[in-house]
């Protein structure tokens, strides 16, 4: 457990924490349910991976690159939303993790089965950037993205998604254009998604398609639902909380996946609104960053 | 080119017998059974257990597969979905996710990562002729399935547990307040959708001659496919779904350049289905 | 005025005929066989509170789903202050004026009362992608907000999920957020419900408030003396079509309408 581990697995928190946070606004407020973020999450990494190595862009210039493309695949792949409803959605979901899978495995364009290795380690002002320097880094665009969820939770925009994601007649019914929201939900999760897609690209050195399963996917959508669907302190707790649990059972390496899995299903059972979700066992545990109104779950005055 | 087609028949016997499970519960309880996976390779290994402790005869294994995951099908009913159910959906989804990855860990304690052998005795018809060899296996495995779905076919349509189920399946709590007691019809359901999956991965153990802890993985992904093709709540959909699915698998990747993967097929096709035509070939 | 009406005050925003809002020619709506709404001519005057009745299944709810939106209809014409809306969808005609509830109260239940009416009120925004980065707490607009929830005395709970509210409390809400919108026509399906006769007493007093701001009504409502009393003008429904119209004692004492209902209410609404 050296200094250097440490670091390497907060940098992977901070990154699915960010993931997180994208997928909250297309699962939490517009309750889009998607089983298929580990599909968002391959061609942020994808992309940013290419863009470094065939390419020979920087990180910095690869990056917001990386993201703007996210983001438009991310609204193509959002347009099925438009035609098909709740259960339906999820099954769609469910087959971009494997579509995403199968074209990044078998074109050679991106490095096929074997992958893509060999990602640099990024540079800053010309000295390459060290585990500490990364998570730095990682860190300050996990600030950038809280600062951004909160900006957009006192929006028009969320209001209209949460709108759209409870009861889309009566949203309709009020001036929203629920199909248009739904968009803005796939493009603005897409953007989240591919930025943590990117870093981690870098991070972790190499991808292979084997990595973004199906079993990713339900990863991502359990740290959101259970750290508190629609809450932005739910979605860094689940991402965090979850993906740290499994390295304190490490000492249980072969029981690891067992332990989690049936976890994921007790804790789902108890708390479906997450742990700091309305109600949670965690609910009002957490500071308050901002007054109240700004935040839809955990407010309730009455007893 | 006929071989071909009888082993992709054979595929999709596979694909039809875990979709049908899927639909059957969907219909009931609009659940996505995720867990259901975990019921084909249970019965996989079920039946190899029975074929290294009990008996060499595949029927046994065959019948065992079937009754142990049956059971285990409706207890996970009674303890994970039961209370649940009027939890908003991803609830029940991430329930049965999480037992999935949990059980594909427990096989792979009990029994190892690598994968056994599957060697049952058994007689059955089989075909050789100069144009077409089905074997016994193929046989075995075509012959279940349409027996199968003929009988399920006969019970929902024509007998009174059918017309219970098919009532539960419109309208739940008007099926209550009507005196149909719903937890006896949902085990009920509970435990022939398992009881087919399990078969399920007895025969294609046996097919494959190969039991492993991930085996009910892409199978399962598979059946989703087939659920949605064939149209929810549409059992003869998902056996004809099941066929045409691994139909099409094994004719495009003759096609010349169709370059996309086989897996990836499927999904794809999934996907246009639920955006144009979501009712699937034959769904309500 | 509570409600900012701007347009009105402005003059006519578009051409406007002896003071019709809303004009429906031969409306029909079909599900398979079934004619729910089966060539329907109907007018509203501005500032008129039009009360639509009929027996259970004469298709009201139906006929209001084809003015709001959520239903297009398989037939006719529908013209809103001049514009022809027929085809127009929902969220369209919202932003031109039309507001409604719903017999079945949709409140945002994870929402506060207050971001309810936020929402409400931020109705012609919806849709711009500028919606997208603008506060929507500034002074303001959480000062009208704070207006709406006073007019319909919500105050006291205005930071309570709306989930939390009783049926009483969640027609209101229902009310002051379609009126958030800003509206020049309001459509009420079946707002008194499941009231009792105090809160129905509220109830209708609001309606002729809201019509004194200058909003014209349609209200479709099962309680006979609640629709009949609160009135100008009344059309009967019976199976798709209409089959009366008038003043409410005309109406009351129509005989087919009395044949229809199977009962001698009319004789109690004579004025």
């Amino acid at each position: 457990m050296t200094f250097g581990y440490i670091l390497s697995i907060c940098t992977f928190a901070s990154i699915y924490a960010i993931l997180i946070l994208g997928l909250n606004i297309l699962t939490g407020y517009t309750k889009q349910v998607s089983l298929g973020h580990a599909a968002f999450f391959a061609i942020g990494a994808y992309a940013q991976a290419l863009l470094v190595t065939k390419a020979g862009l920087t990180f910095w210039s690869a990056l917001p690159l990386s993201i703007v493309l996210s983001m438009a695949i991310g609204i193509v792949m959002g347009l099925p939303s438009l035609r098909v409803s709740d259960d339906f959605l999820v099954l769609t979901t469910i087959g971009l993790n494997f579509i995403v899978m199968g074209i990044t495995e078998y074109f050679d364009f991106f490095g096929g089965a074997m992958g893509i290795i060999g990602i640099n380690v990024p540079s800053f002002m010309g000295h390459p950037l060290g585990t500490t320097g990364y998570f730095v880094v990682t860190l300050i665009f996990l600030m950038l993205a809280i600062y951004i969820s909160y900006f957009f939770s006192k929006t028009w925009g969320r209001l209209a998604m949460e709108a759209t994601g409870e009861d889309e007649q009566a949203a309709q019914a009020l001036g929203i254009n629920t199909a248009l929201y739904k968009i803005y939900a796939f493009a603005l999760s897409s953007a989240f998604t591919g930025l943590a897609g990117a870093l981690w690209a870098h991070s972790i050195g190499s991808l292979f398609p084997r990595n973004f399963s199906f079993e990713m996917s339900v990863l991502f959508l359990s740290m959101l639902v259970f750290g508190g669907l629609g809450t932005i302190k739910g979605a860094i707790f689940g991402a965090f909380f979850l993906y740290l649990l499994p390295e304190c059972f490490r000492f249980i390496e072969s029981y690891r996946m067992l332990v989690y899995g049936a976890l994921l299903t007790v804790i789902v059972i108890l708390q479906p609104n997450g742990m700091l979700g309305r109600g949670g066992l965690l609910d009002g545990c957490f500071f308050k960053l901002k007054k109240r109104g700004t935040e839809t779950q955990g407010i309730s005055k009455m007893g | 080119m006929l071989q071909l087609l009888v082993d992709a028949f054979v595929l999709g016997c596979s694909y039809a017998l875990m979709a049908v499970g899927l639909n059957m519960v969907y219909g009931l309880l609009r659940i996505i059974h995720v867990a259901h996976a975990a019921l084909y390779t249970l019965g996989a290994y079920v039946g190899l257990y029975c074929l290294y402790h009990l008996s060499q005869s595949l029927w046994l294994s065959l019948t065992l597969g079937a009754v142990f995951p049956a059971l285990v099908g409706a207890l996970m009913y009674r303890i994970i979905y039961s209370p649940v159910l009027s939890a908003p959906r991803y609830v029940a989804l991430i329930a049965g996710a999480g037992v999935f990855i949990a059980s594909q860990e427990f096989y792979r304690l009990i029994a190892g990562p690598y994968p056994y052998p599957f060697n049952a005795q058994f007689k059955f018809l089989s075909i050789s002729s100069s144009h077409l060899n089905v074997t016994e296996t193929q046989m075995l495995i075509i012959t279940f399935m349409m027996c199968a779905f003929l009988c399920l076919y006969l019970i929902i349509n024509n007998t009174n547990l059918g017309l219970m189920w098919r009532a539960c399946t419109q309208d739940m709590e008007l099926a209550a307040s009507s005196g149909i007691n719903i937890n006896l019809i949902i085990a009920i359901n509970f435990i022939i959708g398992s009881a087919l999956a399990g078969s399920a991965g007895v025969l294609m153990a046996l097919y494959r001659n190969s039991v492993f802890p991930t085996m009910g993985a892409m199978v399962s992904y598979k059946a989703f496919v087939v659920v949605v093709l064939g149209g929810f709540g549409s059992i003869p959909g998902a056996a004809i779904a099941g066929i045409l699915l691994a139909l099409a698998e094994s004719l495009l990747g003759m096609v010349p350049f169709f370059n996309l993967p086989r897996d990836a097929i499927a999904f794809l096709v999934m996907v246009l289905v639920l955006m144009f035509k979501p009712k699937g070939l034959f769904g309500r | 005025m509570l409600l900012q009406t701007e347009e009105k005050r402005n003059g006519n925003p578009r051409n406007i005929e002896d003071g019709v809002i809303l004009s429906l020619r031969g409306v029909k709506k079909h599900f398979g066989g079934l004619k729910a709404v089966d060539g329907v001519d109907m007018t509203l005057n501005k500032t008129e509170i039009l009360g639509l009745i009929g027996p259970n299944g004469a298709g009201k709810t139906t006929l209001l789903n084809t003015i709001s939106g959520l239903l297009t209809p398989d037939g006719g014409e529908i013209t809103f202050r001049g514009i022809s809306i027929t085809s127009l969808p929902a969220f369209k005609r919202a932003k031109l004026g039309i507001a409604r509830t719903f017999q079945i109260a949709k409140p945002f239940g994870l929402l506060t009362v207050e971001e309810n009416i936020l929402i409400g009120l931020g109705c012609k925004l919806h849709g711009h992608i500028s919606s997208l980065f603008q506060n929507c707490r500034k002074q303001e607009i959480l000062q009208k907000a704070r207006d709406i929830i006073n007019m319909i005395g919500l105050y006291d709970c205005k930071d309570q999920p709306a989930s939390s509210l009783p049926i009483g409390l969640l027609r209101k809400l229902e009310i002051g957020r379609a009126l958030a919108t800003n509206p020049s026509l309001l459509l009420l399906d079946e707002p008194a419900a499941g009231l009792n006769n105090q809160e129905r007493n509220e109830l209708a007093g609001l309606v002729r408030t809201i019509r004194e701001e200058g909003i014209s009504i349609i209200l479709i409502e099962h309680s006979m003396s609640f629709v009949m009393n609160l009135s100008d003008r009344i059309v009967v429904l019976h199976r798709g079509r209409k089959i009366a119209e008038g003043s409410p004692s005309d109406v009351a004492n129509d005989p087919l309408v009395i044949e229809v209902y199977l009962g001698t209410k009319g004789g109690k609404y004579a004025s």
